[in-house]
């Protein structure tokens, strides 16, 4: 018998990205004092995954340059923080960006 | 020979996994030999060899996998809302580039083939009438979609 029909039987694309038992990747963070004060958190840690309990929480999250603001609503949840925070800025001539000012 | 099927013709010599393959986005070469296997359809079985209740059964098994049109649609349903909420892939599915971190000094040609034409609606769709009067001719349609496209592009209004 052919392997590709040996193979009939296989978990969905969305259990083979990380193992179940590890859990999602998380940072500790001040997240319940943030709450009751409604401060936003400051971090560096880019590659957190987004958890139920941090929607509604502004986040500053680092892009290698300074600290980046972003609101968190319920579509990002399981998005990692530094998705939503370039750390590039596209290429653009000098004489680009004086044409656009006038 | 050409035979109707589900809407389409289907070359009647084509192998069956092979026609599942080609004339149904989003089903794959996997789930073509799996559909084959369960309704006992052998590897190297033709499309004219089928009866009527095989293709009875065919359309009945495929109705459980997402393929065509809706296959489509979810795509471009999962990558609007990575747009709409600006993750780091969405921003490269609207610039056109590589989304899963491949270089962009070269070589990103297939990136801005996909991204942009196929999985993002034209964008002249929205302007276009369904039931346009008959008055309006082709050419008078045309300038409409013209227009539109213009007043979105350049924001003449």
């Amino acid at each position: 018998m052919r392997p590709s029909l040996v193979a009939c039987i296989q978990p969905s694309s969305v259990l083979l990205k990380r193992s179940v038992w590890k859990g999602p990747f998380v940072v500790p963070l001040p997240v319940a004092s943030a709450r009751k004060n409604n401060t936003p958190i400051q971090t560096t840690a880019r590659s957190c995954t987004i958890l139920p309990s941090f929607v509604g929480l502004t986040f500053q999250v680092h892009n290698g340059l300074e600290f980046f603001s972003v609101a968190i609503t319920e579509d990002m949840v399981g998005y990692k923080l530094g998705d939503f925070v370039p750390t590039r800025k596209r290429f653009s001539f000098k004489g680009e960006l004086k044409g656009r000012m006038k | 020979m050409p035979i109707r099927f589900e809407g389409k013709n289907v070359r009647g010599n084509a192998l069956i996994r092979i026609m599942l393959e080609n004339k149904f986005p989003g089903l794959g070469r996997l789930n073509a030999e799996r559909v084959c296997a369960k309704l006992g359809f052998y590897p190297r079985m033709r499309v004219h060899q089928l009866e009527e209740p095989d293709f009875l059964a065919l359309s009945k098994e495929l109705q459980s996998y997402t393929t065509g049109d809706s296959y489509v649609n979810m795509i471009r349903e999962n990558i609007r809302k990575k747009r709409a909420i600006g993750t780091y892939a969405g921003r490269r599915h609207a610039l056109g580039y590589p989304v899963k971190g491949q270089r962009t000094k070269n070589n990103g040609a297939t990136a801005r083939r996909h991204n942009r034409a196929f999985w993002e609606p034209r964008r002249f769709s929205t302007f276009r009438v369904v039931d346009a009067p008959s008055v309006l001719g082709i050419w008078s349609t045309q300038a409409i979609i013209r227009i539109g496209f213009m007043v979105q592009k350049y924001k003449f209004w």
